[in-house]
């Protein structure tokens, strides 16, 4: 099963992007399908938009569908979106992923040297996304 | 074939009148109608561009007829149609509810025939009705306008109705009584006669529709008809008017089914299973296309009725795809019935099956409380879920995808329409859509998936969806691509409508994803400036790789739809500023493919140049304006009036707060007429190298001939170039940037704004609001619109001066030009001896066009280098040193006459030198020791050319190189004192002097004490004889510096052969100077003090130097030393090395008290043998002693003279001896001598100048030889002046 997580920041740019799950030589870019899961992403951003003003919950649950990939969005107060593109329907294991890299996120954000909409390259960031994907998807 | 494709996908974004999907949830209500022209045969086709009288007539009465689109049955008359109707209606028994239905018309001027299959399942597809229009004043006799008809709708042979109108008739045709034309006479309302032939129309529809009905319940078997592709763009004609079908001349209504068409056709070999299938299925088919039928014929709830038993029997045989048809149709008549103008509710009894069955709650138990709104509100609320049911049975069905994605576009629209309510129309709409592509979207065909996606970013686009619509606008493009290319790649030209939704469509698209949409260039010499902050916050916006995709497709699209402007402008976007995305190859790849394509845009004459800008800011890093050569730089200076005074009035000499004003401040000034240059430093951000084809100045103020340069900037480097141009009139010239042409043609104007303090204050403003917008709320696609859409600002033709100018140049007019023609020196450089004197001469030449009328040379030595300073240097040396290379010049000038007449006050030269002719200037040379050349600085100009108070000049430099030798040296130098006894007299040459002093003296009767010899060794270190001139100077010299001395006391020259040494005395006059004039401290020439680093002397070692200094400065100001090795060489030697110790400045200063002794014979009041003694120069000679006889008083006569310049007290005291020759002395002399008076006595006070005689009678007793010392004490100072011994040899009388 593979995954696309990608944290949007308030100027539709990404701020950290990662492929999970994904065997090597496996990924969408590899397959040719060139950044078929970014501009799924990107689209589903207008979806997002417009839900986050109908619900206090940051969690939005299934925000979009395109062919078999569904796609969770998630939105922190700072208004940056998380969100994940995967295979299968939407449980309890996204919504505590998506609420493991809300906090992960709030912790880069704590560092002095952050600044919003900055480009994540964290190692340990990345690390602890990958560890949470792998206890939550 | 492919222009036909995208042809048609321009029809269907412009609405055409037949699009390809059915989207709306009602469109199966509506009865299709072709609206033909009716042209005579010879007529050429229609053509867009140039309509012809009678296809203009027939667009413009076509628009009238299709505002009549709906006619409501209760306006018709009701005729014998009700017996044909259906046993359902008439089970209802509501024949009255005839009147409550609408008959709705969709008009349309082409009938595609892509979709024939589907027309005998869905009705509603099928051209129903045709109506010619025929515009009169195009035929003579209407029966041809009849006959063409007829063979119009010949291809229409499955039409139910056909009628023909004819509008402007004359009076003949208003006659003639052709059958089945309708004549519109020009004279009445128009619309009332287009209602009535309306009416009458939908009269012979309805008639139609019965026969219709009734030939469908007749039917036994009812086939699904064979899923066909559609035709491809290859074999569809145009869709139109000449399509060929097969003739069917019947008009009957009856030939409306086919029994077999090539499209139906079933295959043999199922042909009898599913003709089973379909004699079991066809009461539900029948049922499903009499409510298709009804529905169209207006009359909803037995259309409602039909359909419920359609779903029932379908449901029941598993027709699944006629069961979701049917269910899409029973959606279309509950909705039309909610949306009915009378109340529905009470209509609906025999619904309640249809409602208890399928969800549709119209509630009948309590008709009387439902409103039309309510009812609506229910029919929404169901809607979604009965087309979700709709999708499931045709995904079970597989059948034609292209009614499953309609189904989906039905209620994406359905969701995206405000009336509906929906809280999350974009999810909903987005969904539906993706589940449609999802499913069906790769079966559908090209043009179909062309139009999904574009009726889809339309509906998204509706709902303000921006990303999601550009995502599917994306899909078009990348779905029409490829026909663009063919066609490019074919040398076709896209058709421009075409052309125009592609570029909207990238104009959609690009804003989505955070790019700059093209937009049009200013014209008129405007200049697109790049606003730097503006665009950092663009370039901030996006998802860079999307970006990068995006920008690759757009350049792609633009390239094959021929669009060089948008093109370059994507290609610059991607460069400029998602470069960082793009490999190093394929950065230069684009370059290269955007300089092809430039290059040969320009080479075809499309364009000249292209405005682009492909780098925001920092690429023209430093620009600034070159100093002209030394010989060619004009130089300010303020006119000075004759008189030398200021006029500006400052009562200071040096006021550091005065403005500097034209005075010459160093800054660069032009002249008209001669090339100017300026360095710009470029900085290439591409990881490739930059070719610059044109690159010139941007100037404003002055007209101003840029020249052109190319250059190569290396990747990421920067590169510093030279930009030349000539000023043509004289002004203020400003520079605001540079032009540069790039990749084959592409302009970009880059202006450097110097950064004075309010501009940075209002940068720091600006960043601040800058920040302040981006901390406020606004996100998304909104950030970027905020950010702008272009981050460039235009300005305007004249406007472009009011921005400040990096560089602001003032020009002048024509300036005088000198060149140095030729000078006197070999190779510029000269030897000189040191202390020479000699000249040299500077031939000008004017080779300018303008006169010049003063020179004013001023010269520059090279620095010397300090002497070693090994030793402690004493103030002397220090004083010596300072004056030596303060004072004494290397360069002097005017040399003679010729400054001295024709010189200004201002110490300019007046001269006339006109253009052509040559001017020499005559320079002094001196050989100064240590110095190694220095620079002529000839300032020239034309003072009477100029009225302002600021005149220009130029300046023009000689280098000249001087070595300079020594060839005399001092050895050493002493000062002796002279007594009486020693002046003798010498031939030798070092003695010419003294001899010449002591016939002076003999002469004047001058004593010779007052004199002393100044010895000096002087050695002749070079190679040739040299001969040395020594003048006494009787008084001392107003100035050191002139070479003659005012009256020759004495002098003599002596030959120095190379390599010897001589001594030579010189005669030199005692003086005692002044006290306060001996103590003043030792000059500084630099007026700095300096401390002293060695330990500070005493008050007496300090006394002692400052009187040595001044001694020897009164002194040498009575010596001229010259010296001459050749008629032509000659020079002063300078005696300035010479020092004074203590016992030289004795010798050279008198003491303030002196004494002078005689004696004097007392028995005779003469003396007869009188002796003066000079105490301090007395020679033991035989002729100092003084010879007296025993017992014979003498006087002893010493007499005191005051030489100061001060009265002085003092104390005198003589003390006789006998003197036994033998080393023993004797004191005490009682018996020996004796005297009348005191040995010491305190004598009266001397004045200055005066004199006091001591006089002392004595008598000497014995024989022997007796000796007087005496000195005298100041009482004052207690200082001891010695006055000497006076010796007597006494001898027995």
């Amino acid at each position: 099963m593979s995954y696309y997580f990608v944290i949007v920041g308030t100027k539709d740019n990404p701020v950290y992007e990662a492929e999970l799950g994904v065997p090597v030589g496996r990924s969408d870019a590899q397959l040719g399908k060139r950044h078929l899961n970014q501009f799924v992403a990107h689209s589903s951003l207008d979806v997002i938009e417009e839900m986050m003003w109908s619900t206090n919950a940051l969690y939005l649950k299934t925000v979009d569908r395109y062919n078999d990939k569904t796609v969770s969005g998630y939105v922190t107060p700072s208004n940056v979106k998380l969100l994940l593109i995967h295979e299968n329907k939407a449980d309890d294991g996204v919504k505590n992923f998506l609420t493991e890299c809300h906090e992960l996120y709030i912790k880069v954000l704590l560092s002095p040297f952050y600044e919003p909409n900055m480009p994540i390259r964290s190692v340990a960031f990345d690390n602890k996304i990958r560890m949470a994907a792998r206890r939550y998807l | 074939m492919s222009s036909e494709a995208a042809a048609l996908y321009a029809n269907s974004m412009a609405g055409a009148s037949q699009p390809i999907l059915n989207t709306g949830l009602l469109d199966q209500a509506r009865i299709r109608v072709l609206l033909v022209p009716v042209l005579p045969r010879f007529t050429a086709p229609p053509s867009p561009t140039a309509p012809s009288a009678g296809y203009a007539a027939f667009q413009q009465y076509a628009r009238q007829l299709a505002r009549h689109n709906a006619v409501r049955l209760s306006d018709l008359e009701l005729g014998t149609h009700a017996s044909a109707t259906s046993t359902a209606t008439t089970a209802a028994g509501a024949t009255g509810r005839w009147n409550e239905g609408k008959l709705r018309f969709n008009y349309v001027t082409d009938a595609a025939r892509d979709y024939d299959y589907l027309e005998e399942f869905q009705p509603y597809r099928q051209v129903l009705a045709v109506i010619g229009i025929v515009y009169c004043p195009d035929y003579s006799d209407l029966a041809d306008a009849n006959k063409v008809f007829s063979a119009i709708t010949d291809d229409f042979s499955r039409s139910v109705a056909r009628r023909c109108i004819a509008f402007e008739p004359r009076e003949d045709q208003r006659t003639a009584d052709v059958d089945g034309i309708t004549l519109v006479p020009r004279d009445g309302d128009l619309d009332t006669y287009l209602e009535r032939f309306i009416g009458e129309f939908s009269q012979q529809l309805l008639s139609a529709f019965g026969i219709m009905i009734a030939a469908i319940e007749r039917r036994a078997v009812i086939s699904t008809p064979e899923y066909a592709r559609p035709l491809t763009p290859n074999n569809t004609g145009p869709a139109g008017l000449s399509v060929n079908m097969s003739p069917q001349t019947s008009s009957s209504s009856s030939s409306y089914f086919r029994a077999s068409s090539p499209n139906l056709a079933v295959a043999n070999s199922n042909a009898a299973a599913n003709e089973a299938k379909a004699r079991k299925r066809t009461p539900g088919r029948a049922q499903k296309l009499i409510g298709d039928l009804l529905v169209l014929s207006g009359k909803l709830i037995e259309a409602v009725g039909a359909y419920v038993m359609a779903i029932d029997h379908s449901r029941n045989s598993g027709d699944y795809l006629w069961q979701a048809s049917a269910m899409e149709g029973l959606c279309a008549a509950v909705g039309l019935l909610s949306l009915s103008d009378a109340p529905s509710v009470g209509l609906l009894p025999p619904l309640n099956v249809v409602t208890s069955s399928y969800g549709f709650t119209l509630d009948t138990a309590a008709p009387m409380v439902m409103t039309q709104t309510e009812t609506l509100r229910k029919f929404v609320a169901d809607v979604p879920s009965r087309y979700r049911e709709v999708a499931v049975m045709y995904e079970r069905a597989n059948a034609w995808p292209l009614v499953y994605v309609e189904a989906c576009l039905k209620m994406a629209r359905f969701a995206t329409t405000n009336e509906v309510g929906l809280a999350w129309r974009t999810e909903e709409a987005s969904i539906w859509i993706a589940r449609a592509w999802h499913y069906s979207g790769d079966a559908l065909s090209i043009n179909e998936q062309i139009a999904f996606a574009t009726i889809s970013a339309e509906l998204l686009g509706e709902i303000g969806a921006r990303r999601k619509q550009a995502f599917w606008l994306r899909r078009v493009v990348a779905l029409i691509f490829p026909m663009l290319h063919r066609d490019a790649e074919h040398g076709l030209t896209p058709h421009e409508a075409v052309r125009q939704r592609v570029i909207a469509c990238l104009g959609r698209i690009c804003p989505a994803y955070g790019i700059e949409d093209y937009s049009l260039a200013p014209q008129g010499g405007a200049v697109s400036l790049v606003d730097e902050d503006s665009a950092a916050l663009v370039d901030e916006f996006g998802w860079p790789m999307l970006q990068v995709d995006t920008l690759r497709e757009c350049i792609s699209t633009c390239e094959a739809i021929n669009d060089c402007d948008r093109t370059v402008h994507f290609t610059m976007q991607l460069l400029r500023r998602r470069r960082d995305y793009l490999h190093r190859d394929d950065q230069a790849r684009v370059a290269v493919s955007l300089h092809r394509m430039v290059a040969s845009a320009i080479s075809r004459g499309e364009r000249r140049s292209f405005d682009g800008i492909f780098w925001n800011s920092g690429f023209l890093r430093h620009l600034e304006v070159c100093r002209q050569s030394d010989g060619r730089m004009p130089h300010s200076r303020k006119r000075i009036a004759d008189g030398g005074a200021d006029a500006s009035g400052d009562p200071f000499i040096y006021n550091p707060y005065a403005k500097k004003g034209a005075e010459d401040a160093g800054e660069v000034i032009l002249v008209v007429n001669e090339p100017a240059y300026f360095m710009a430093t470029l900085w290439n951000p591409f990881a490739f190298d930059l070719e610059l084809q044109d690159i010139r100045l941007s100037t404003s103020g002055v007209e101003f001939t840029a020249e052109s340069a190319s250059a190569l900037i290396p990747a990421g480097s920067p590169l510093t170039v030279r930009l030349s141009g000539v000023p043509a009139e004289s002004g203020k010239l400003l520079v605001h940037g540079c032009s540069v042409v790039v990749f084959g043609g592409v302009r970009q104007e880059f202006h450097v704004r110097p950064l004075v303090n309010e501009e940075l204050q209002m940068m720091e403003r600006r960043k601040a609001q800058i920040s302040f917008k981006h901390r406020t709320k606004r996100s998304g696609l909104d950030a970027f619109g905020n950010a702008g859409t272009r981050s460039s600002t235009v300005v305007e033709g004249d406007a472009k001066i009011d921005v400040a100018p990096a560089l602001d140049v003032p020009v002048i007019d024509k300036l005088a030009l000198l060149r140095v023609r030729t000078t006197s020196l070999s190779h510029g450089a000269m030897m000189l001896f040191e202390g020479e004197r000699s000249q040299m001469s500077i031939t000008l030449q004017n080779i300018g066009h303008s006169p010049v009328d003063f020179l004013l040379p001023t010269f520059v030595e090279n620095p010397t280098a300090p002497p070693p300073n090994s030793q402690r240097q004493t103030r002397e040396d220090t004083y010596e040193q300072d004056m030596y290379a303060a004072n004494t010049h290397a360069f002097v000038w005017p040399v003679n006459e010729e400054g001295g007449t024709r010189k200004t006050s201002t110490g300019e030269l007046r001269v006339r030198i006109e253009p052509g002719a040559e001017h020499v200037l005559t320079i002094g040379l001196f050989g100064k020791r240590g110095c190694t050349g220095g620079t002529v600085q000839i300032d020239y100009g034309s003072e009477m050319s100029s009225t302002e108070n600021i005149i220009y000049t130029r300046q023009i430099t000689v280098p000249v190189l001087l070595s300079v030798r020594r060839t005399l040296e001092l050895l050493n130098a002493d000062v002796l004192a002279v007594r009486q006894r020693d002046t003798a007299r010498s031939d030798a040459d070092s003695m010419t002097m003294v001899n010449q002093m002591l016939d002076r003296l003999a002469l004047d009767g001058g004593r010779p004490d007052h004199w002393c010899l100044l010895t000096l060794d002087v050695r002749n270190i070079w190679s040739v004889p040299f001969q040395l001139r020594f003048s006494i100077a009787s008084a001392v010299s107003a100035s050191e510096a002139e070479d003659e001395c005012n009256g020759v006391a004495a002098e003599a020259v002596i030959t120095l052969q190379p390599g010897s040494a001589k001594r030579m005395l010189l005669p030199v006059e005692r003086q005692l100077l002044p006290a306060d004039y001996a103590d003043q401290p030792i000059p500084l020439v630099n007026k700095q003090f300096v401390v002293a680093r060695g330990p500070k002397p005493s008050a007496k070692e300090e006394q002692l130097a400052r009187h040595a200094f001044w001694y020897k400065e009164a002194m040498l100001g009575r010596i001229l030393t010259t010296w001459e090795c050749s008629p032509e060489k000659g020079g002063r030697f300078d005696l300035r090395a010479v020092r004074l110790t203590e016992p030289m400045l004795d010798v050279l200063r008198r003491d303030t008290i002196a004494f002078s002794t005689s004696v004097l014979d007392a028995s005779d009041n003469e003396a007869d043998s009188r002796k003066e003694a000079d105490v301090g120069a007395e020679i033991k000679t035989a002729g100092g002693t003084f010879f007296c006889s025993v017992g014979r008083f003498v006087t002893v006569c010493i007499r005191i003279d005051n030489c100061g310049d001060k009265p002085s007290k003092l104390f005198f005291r003589a003390q006789p001896m006998l003197d036994y020759r033998n080393g023993q002395v004797e004191h005490n002399l009682s018996h020996h001598m004796i005297w009348s008076g005191q040995l010491q006595q305190a004598i009266p006070t001397i004045d200055a100048a005066a004199s006091f005689k001591y006089e002392l009678p004595v008598c000497f007793l014995r024989c022997g030889h007796y000796t007087m010392t005496y000195h005298a004490e100041d009482v004052h100072t207690n200082r001891v002046y010695q006055g000497g011994e006076i010796q007597f040899s006494v001898q027995p009388s």
